[in-house]
Order: C-alpha cells, then structure tokens, then sequence
C-alpha cells in the first residue's frame, strides 16, 4: 500500500492517538500528561479502560495513522505491551494502516519489546534521545546514558524497523553550540529516517520552569538558540533531509503522517488520560489523572475533561497558523473551501504587513514562511489568531 | 421633634483592623435599628472594594434607637471614619459632625500609629473620648497594659476603658450606656438659621448628589430653598430623611440631627465635602462653619484612557470620584507618549491605588496610570514659588533659583527591638531621627523626618518587612525645605518618554535612574530592532540598557494535545499587545510607566 495516496487529502479519515501515560522518570522538561507509578496493577486498569474507551469513541471510523505516545509505550512489560496492542487492533486495523507510530525510550525499551511491536503492526518507531551529552541528560532528568541510545537504536533495527526517527533537544541551558553540533553528528551516524529537533522550551508546570522563575537556571541567549537553529537545518538538508515542518526532518522515512494531519486540521480520536480529539472545529481534552479517566471510561462515561467549540473564523485563523508551519506552506483556498467562507477578504490587511515585513510569501492561493519568517513564526501566526478572535 | 438632649453623635476611631466595623454591626444589631438577618457582614463598608481591602474608605452615617436603662429612648447617630492614614481630612470631617467618639484599640495589638493620630484628631475636635478595649475574646489580650499604653501614649484616662468584643457582643450594651451617660448631647437652637455640614455626599442616577449632614442650628425641610455657601449655589430640597440606615424620609432635620438631604443636584462639581448649607433666603442665612481646611493632594500621577475615545468618559468617572470624595482632584493634561487623560492629585498612595481600583471597577476604565510624583516646588529667580506637579511643568533651568521639596513628620510605632531596622530604613531614604516614646517596656514610638518622596517609594512595605508585620506607621507634611533635585528624562529608542520621567534628589538620580531602565528591560518586550534604554540629566547620559532584539519567535513543538492550549496562549497575548503604547517605533506596555513606582531598592 502506498502511505502517501492514503493520507492525501483532509478532512476524509481519522486519525487515532493514544496515550500512555507512565514514566520511569518526570522530565524537568516534560509538561505532558504522565505520571511515575510502581504499581503495576495501574497498568492493567489502564489497559482495561482503554479498550472501554476504544469500544465507545472509535466506531469503525476510517483510520488515517495511528499514534501511540506517551509518556512511554515502551515502559510497559512485554506482556502489556502485547495487550496494549491487541486492544487497539480490535478496534483498528493495525495492519491495514498506512503509519502506526509508537514513541520509545532508550532506558525501557528492549529487542523482545521492539519485535513483540513489530509483530502485532507498528511500522514506526520515535526514539526520544534528546541529547548524547551526560551532564546535558543528567540535567533534563533522563533515565538512560548517550550510549544505551544507541545500542536501542540497533536493537529497533535489528527487529525489523525501516522507519525510525529520533527526538533530539537543543539550546538546553548552558549548551553550546559545539556541542549540539557533535549532537547532530551523532544522531545523523546512526542513518535515522526522521528526526525532530526540538528548541528546549520552559513549560508552565514543569521543574525547569519553577526554576527559571526562581532564577534557578537561565535560558541561553536567543541569538545560540538561533544558530543552533539555522545550523539544525542547514546541517540535516546536507545530510539529505527536508525539513517539511519547524521541528521536524523527513529523511528515507518521509515524514510523520499522523503530526501532518494535526496540523492540515484533520479529525483525530485521543484516547487515555489527557489525551485531545478533534472533529470538525470541537476540541476536547480527556481528564488528566489515570484514576479520574479510568473510571469515566470504565463506567462507560465521556471522558472529556474539557472541550471547547471554534467559531467559523477562529478555525480558519487556526488552520493558518497550525499550516504555515509547514514547509509546503497553507493553502488558502482549500481553507475556504473547506470551511465554506470567504477569507483572502478578511486576511488581507494582516497578508499586506507580513509581505512588508518579508515574513511570508504568497502567490494568490498557498501561503508561505520565508527563511526570516520561519523565525518568526509565533508572531506570524499569532496575527493571523488575532483576526480569529476578533468580533 | 426629638429633644436635642436625648441625641448624641459620636464617631468611632480606630487603627485599621482593630475592629470598627465590626464593633458598628453590633451596635447596629442590638438597638435593633437592623435585625440580623437584614444585615451584611460589616454593614458600614458598603463598597466593595472596602470589604475587600478591610479597610473603611468612606464615611457613612447610620442613626439609631436606643432604650437606655434610665427607660428613656435615646437617638444615637454614629459617623464612620475612615481608619487609614491617607485619610485624615476625612476622619477630621467626620470627627467635626459629632460630640464624641469611641477610641477602640485591640486588647491584643495595644496602641499603634494610627491610634495615636486619630486620638489628637479627636481632642483637636473636641470631643469626649471613650477608650474601648476590643478582641477581648482572643486568649492573648492583656487589658491592663493596653490601658496603660492609652494612658501613656495619648494621655487621657483609661481605667474606665470597656473591656468588649465586638465579635461575640461581650459588653457591647456598656459601650451603649456609656455613648448616652459621657457623651454630652449636641448644642444648637432649632429656631436660629439653619447652618448644616456636609460631610459625605453619594451620586445617585435617579436623585442626583445625596447630601449627608449634621445640622448645626436651625431646621431644614422639603421644598425649602438651601443654598450651599462655599459653591454659592442654590437648590430646592425634595426630600429630607435619616440613614437607618437605609435612607427614611422624615418631615425635617434640626438642629443636633444627622441626617441625608435630596434636592435633585445633577451638578458634581456644586458639592463639596465640609461646605456649609444654610437657607438660600438672605434673611434666614448662617455663617459658614469655621475650621475646614480644604484637603491639599500631595501625591499626584496621571491617568489615561487607555482607549484615546474614552477621555470624555474618563472625565466623568473623575467626577463622580471627586464628588464623595472631596480630596481628590484632578485636570486635563497631555502626555506625548500616553495622549489626553488628567493629572490627579491624592491624600496618599493608598487613596491613589483605591481611586484607581474604583474607576476600573466601579466605572469600568481602562487606564494607563504614571508613577506618582509627590508635589515640589520651585523658588524661581524673580521669588516667586512654582508648585511642581509633574516634571513637564518644570520652569526652565535659568529661572530656577531653588528646588523645595516636601518633607513629613513620620511617626513609627513598634516594638523595641526593632528600632535599630527602623534607623536603617530611616538613613536609607535621607530622614532624620527625631525622638523616641516608649509606650510600657516593649513599645515605642520612633519619630522620624523624612522627605516625603522617599514615604512613596514603598516605604510602607518595607516597614512592614523589615519589623516582620509589626510597624504601623503613620505620617503628615510639615512642610517645605530646599533640596537639590534633578529631573531624570527617561529616553526609549532616543525618544523622551514623558509619562516615565520624574524628579528625585541629586544623589539618588543615577541609581534611581539605572534601576527603572532595568525594570523597561524586564517589561518592554523585543522588537524587531535593538531598543535602547537611557536616563539623562540635561543633556548627560547617566545610565542606559538595550533591548536585545527579537531574533527568534517559534514555537518549537505544536501538537494534536497542545493545539488548544498554545492557541489561546497566542491569542492571549496578542489581546495584551493590544494595550501597548507605541511611542516612536516601541510598543511599550502599559505597565512599564509604573516601573519607576517598584525601584524602591529591591537590589
């Protein structure tokens, strides 16, 4: 089957997340829903209520991707694990779909795990490695060594896996550029199909954010961060990779289908604790703790936590700033015809002071980030939100 | 007509916190003037941001009905203060409309800053005192000593002080006896002119300024002509009645009455608190009441509309401030940076920060506020003396021969192992020592000099601070004396920033001046250019700081979870970039002209 006719147009299909949502270790880091827990019960209760909540969201819709994060899938025990994939195939043809991703991390995953994986229809796997440096992992709490990454790497390959990606972190306080570029260097020699290069940001909630509050740690310089940006892409083009996305390379593996379709606005299921679902301009989040979640499900109750509904324009003024992101750019007049209303009209002012400002590029139909745009994306996109919020 | 011997007009006075409020509830509780249930927690502090803060702003009036033991009714009119040190015209105000007044103090906390000041207020007015003990209910009370520290510190006799608690209406019924056995009823002659004074004023949208009086001689009733003699207008009275403290028409008010008057005045600017009302008809004329010093504003700053449209109503909110409000003052000014709003004048720093919080939530502003500024002078080469509002108004260098700026008397009450903090804090902001009272063997009162300036730079906060909670503090201008003052000219992008310069003394300009572009740096966010920051005396750079520019503004993850949350995250922000003030090429936020205010000496 080919991946690329499956997920091509928008607004047809459903793409399905799950969230697993156990850690060895809370990332300084990390603001996602996830949670340290010994016992293993939990996980079982856990796996009970997902199947509970498949059976009542899912309904046979057509799948699109499937993504399965966390937290860390691959902390569960083979058995789990099994299990965790089992449920989801009832409900979804794992086989059948064009990209089921899993996330992995070096320290819980293992050759028996990676082939159990493979086996029951993951054809993706995304290592989070965030760095090769020790005193970098020590600081953002990871659970593994530079060299246990690598030898995970192997493993996945060695069960079988043609698609794996690996998450790296840069501009993590203290790190100099030198060393994200040996980073780089490092990652690249393993031959990874994708990689996504994230700029280490300070999320509310998080201990690094605590600690930048008080003044415990500072953010490096925005001018580091930039270089280590630009040389991020200039470095991976070499290698090979197109960056369609910010964050985000697409070497052999092409690029992550299931990410392509949150940001083109598409309809996704999330399933687990915390997790979001989209449909047609409603977004909803499940309730974040396990126990809360579980029990909704199991009693056959919606799960949402919250949920709120776009209004025509703010979804449009959303669908521009989720496309411009992407390297291919936004494609204005899909979005009009999509939605059914007339936007060229109400984004022209905000278009003509980004053309002045030589952020964007448009050529009557796609909207596009130029280089110094792309740095500036936030902004570009925050002004285009603007127009949605506005009566 | 009730008999001027069975009235008495008393006030409450106390240190904030001590329990006034609650005190006046149960009093108003137990002559059954409200039952129980009809009344609100803290029935006298009727705004909401009183109840809030636990602080009494505005006074108010509430008359009652009390059957004494002698099994005689009595008419017992109490007049809320206010209990803050902003405050002081208005207790005076208050104090001048009654014959005595309730000295309550904490059995706990003993005599603080404010009792003391409050307390000469009284005597000034020359009212009976009564010295109530509050709080007895709480396990730490010590009565005797509180006593003792009354009789110490404010000289008048405290063996009689009732023992209450106004939480659990221990002994409430003596405070009542006592109001009608000590109090001496209110003198005046109900057949003589009428001479009343004003002394709170509400705006109502249906019956215009509501006058709350005390008569002083004469009568007054519906349909009479009254004129009010410091405005020199005049109006028809519709209506006459008693605060129960809802309004209750009655016939007329007399002579020794307090009471409300309706006389359908639309004009805000006719009613000024302390005017005098008397008969419009020249034959039935009184004199004016003597003894009310128009308040003088001596902290100053100014307010935008944040929206440049709503100046008008910008304009009328002031008014409606200044109407129950009569210290408060205000004109047009402009601003380059900031457009038209208005230079108004406060009691203090406090009266200014409830003057604000009542026109954004009473009236609904939006406002861009300056830094406050304490009003100098200058002595300029021809003799004559300029008052100093704003830096703007500052004569040009060669006229100026002297700068005057105001300094306070500033008394401290605390205990005594905390005096070495407060010489600290004292030095620190150029004071002097003055003397020291101790109140028993643990308290004292410090009395201190210090330029009024330095008061509004958080002094207060870090009195607080530096005796763990337990300074109270209260202050007055003396007066004038000369000073070296420099104006430091704040420039963003190479632009003079108006609403962000100020004057200070010489020896402060450099570090007060490095400070507040520290605090720009913090809350001026990056542009798409590097903004230059700098302070400068005439034309000399003393100090300057950069904004780095904006070189990267990119969200690196953004997925199905986040959507939502980083979104509205985005839209939050651009709804804030929509208060900036853009001066030159530099949006500046709003809360940046309030920097100056927070460089007190944090660092």
């Amino acid at each position: 089957m080919n991946p690329s006719s499956a997920v091509k147009s928008v607004g047809s299909g459903t793409s399905l997340y799950v969230h697993v949502p156990f850690c060895v270790v809370k990332c300084g880091y990390c603001d996602f829903n996830s949670y340290v827990v010994e016992d293993r019960s939990v996980h079982d209760r856990f796996l009970d209520a997902l199947d509970a909540e498949l059976r009542a969201t899912w309904r046979g819709r057509e799948v699109v991707s499937v993504f399965l994060g966390g937290g860390t899938p691959s902390l569960l025990d083979p058995d789990r694990l099994r299990r965790l994939l089992e449920i989801v195939g009832r409900h979804v043809p794992l086989r059948e779909c064009a990209e089921v991703s899993m996330e992995a991390n070096p320290e819980s995953i293992t050759l028996e795990k990676a082939i159990i994986a493979r086996e029951l229809g993951v054809s993706r796997m995304s290592m989070g490695v965030q760095s090769f440096h020790a005193h970098h992992l020590k600081f953002l709490d990871r659970a593994h060594s530079a060299e246990r990454a690598e030898q995970a790497f192997a493993q996945l390959r060695e069960a079988g896996f043609a698609n794996l990606s690996i998450d790296l972190m840069f501009g993590i306080p203290h790190e100099t550029c030198e060393e994200w570029r040996s980073d780089l260097e490092r990652a690249l020699a393993l031959g990874p199909d994708h990689l996504s290069c994230y700029n280490l940001t300070f999320e509310p909630g998080t201990r690094l954010y605590r600690d930048l509050q008080r003044d415990v740690v500072s953010p490096n310089e925005q001018e580091e961060d930039r270089t280590m940006f630009l040389h991020t892409r200039e470095r991976l083009a070499q290698a090979g990779f197109t960056a369609y996305e910010v964050s985000n390379f697409a070497g052999r593996g092409g690029p992550c289908h299931h990410n392509d379709h949150y940001w083109l606005q598409g309809d996704y299921v999330g399933v687990g604790p915390g997790a979001s679902s989209h449909r047609a301009g409603v977004r909803c989040t499940n309730l974040k703790p396990v126990e809360a979640w579980a029990n909704a499900a199991l009693a056959g109750l919606p799960c949402a936590g919250s949920a709120e509904t776009l209004r025509p324009l703010q979804r449009a003024a959303e669908a521009v700033w989720l496309g411009i992101r992407r390297t291919s750019g936004v494609d204005l007049v899909a979005i009009e015809q999509r939605l059914g209303m007339p936007l060229l009209g109400l984004f022209e002012p905000i278009l003509a002071s980004q053309l002045e400002a030589g952020w964007v590029a448009f050529d009557g139909r796609t909207l596009r980030l130029t280089p110094d745009g792309l740095l500036m994306a936030d902004r570009v996109g925050g002004d285009f939100l603007a127009v949605g919020v506005a009566r | 007509m009730t008999d001027t011997r069975l009235i008495r007009n008393f006030s409450i006075i106390a240190h904030v916190d001590h329990g006034k409020s609650t005190l006046a509830d149960r009093l108003v509780e137990l002559t059954g003037t409200l039952q129980k249930r009809q009344m609100k927690e803290q029935l006298l502090d009727d705004m909401e941001l009183e109840r809030e803060r636990g602080i009494t702003i505005k006074a108010r009036a509430v008359a009652m009905n009390y059957l004494a033991k002698d099994g005689i009714t009595y008419q017992l009119n109490l007049i809320d203060t206010p209990g803050h040190v902003d405050f002081n015209y208005e207790v005076l105000k208050s104090l001048q409309a009654c014959e005595g007044a309730l000295l309550l103090v904490d059995a706990s906390q003993g005599v603080e800053a404010q009792t003391v000041v409050n307390a000469h207020l009284a005597e000034q007015a020359k009212l009976t005192v009564l010295p109530v003990l509050n709080k007895m209910d709480l396990p730490h009370a010590r009565p005797e000593q509180v006593a003792q520290e009354i009789e110490d510190a404010i000289c008048i006799p405290a063996e009689d002080a009732i023992p209450v608690s106004a939480k659990t209406g221990l002994n409430v019924d003596l405070v009542l006896e006592a109001i009608v056995a000590k109090i001496p009823a209110p003198t005046g002659d109900p057949q003589a002119n009428l001479q009343a004074m004003i002394f709170d004023a509400v705006y109502n949208d249906y019956r215009g300024v509501v006058l709350f009086c005390r008569v002083f001689q004469g009568t007054v009733k519906k349909t009479e002509m009254i004129r009010m003699m410091g405005t020199m207008t005049h109006y028809e009275v519709m209506e006459v009645g008693k605060l129960k403290p809802d309004m209750q028409p009655v016939d007329l008010l007399h002579a020794g009455e307090v009471g409300y008057i309706v006389a359908n005045i639309k004009k805000l600017q006719d009613v000024v608190i302390g005017d005098t009302v008397t008969h419009e008809d020249e034959k039935r004329r009184n004199v004016a009441l003597p003894g009310f010093r128009q308040p003088k504003p001596m902290v100053f700053c100014g307010f935008y509309p944040t929206v440049p449209s709503e100046f008008e109503n910008l304009r009328k909110s002031l008014e409606k401030m200044r109407l129950n409000d009569s210290s408060f003052t205000f004109e047009p000014e402009t601003s380059d940076a900031l457009g038209f709003g208005f230079r108004c004048g406060f009691l203090g720093l406090l009266h200014m920060e409830v003057i604000q919080q009542r026109l954004e939530r009473e009236e609904d502003m939006d406002l861009v506020q300056t830094a406050p500024t304490v009003r100098y002078r200058v002595k300029q080469t021809n003799g004559e003396i300029k008052e100093i509002r704003s830096p703007s108004e500052l004569p040009d260098g060669s006229v100026i021969e002297e700068y005057q700026e105001p300094i306070t008397h500033v008394n401290v009450v605390v205990p005594a192992i905390y005096i070495g903090a407060v010489m600290k804090i004292c030095t620190d902001r150029r004071g002097q020592y003055v003397k020291t009272d101790y109140y028993g063997k643990e308290r004292v009162m410090i009395g201190l000099r210090i330029p009024f300036a330095e008061i509004i730079f958080d002094f207060h906060d870090h009195l607080k601070s530096a005796t763990r909670g337990y300074g109270t503090m209260d202050y007055e201008v003396e007066g004038f004396e000369a000073s070296n003052l420099v104006k430091v000219r704040i420039l963003i992008a190479g632009d003079e920033v108006d609403a962000l310069s100020f004057l200070c003394h010489k020896d402060q300009s450099e570090s007060r001046g490095r400070k507040i572009l520290k605090q720009l740096r913090k809350e001026i966010p990056r542009h798409q250019f590097e903004v230059a920051l700098q302070a400068a005396i005439g034309g000399k750079i003393v100090a300057r700081e950069s904004i780095a520019p904006m070189r990267k503004d990119v969200t690196a993850k953004c997925y199905g979870g986040d959507i939502s949350r980083k979104r509205k995250l985005l839209e939050k922000q651009k709804e804030g970039k929509k208060r900036m003030r853009q001066v030159g090429s530099v949006e500046i936020p709003q809360k940046a002209f309030l920097s100056v205010l927070r460089t007190g000496d944090e660092d």
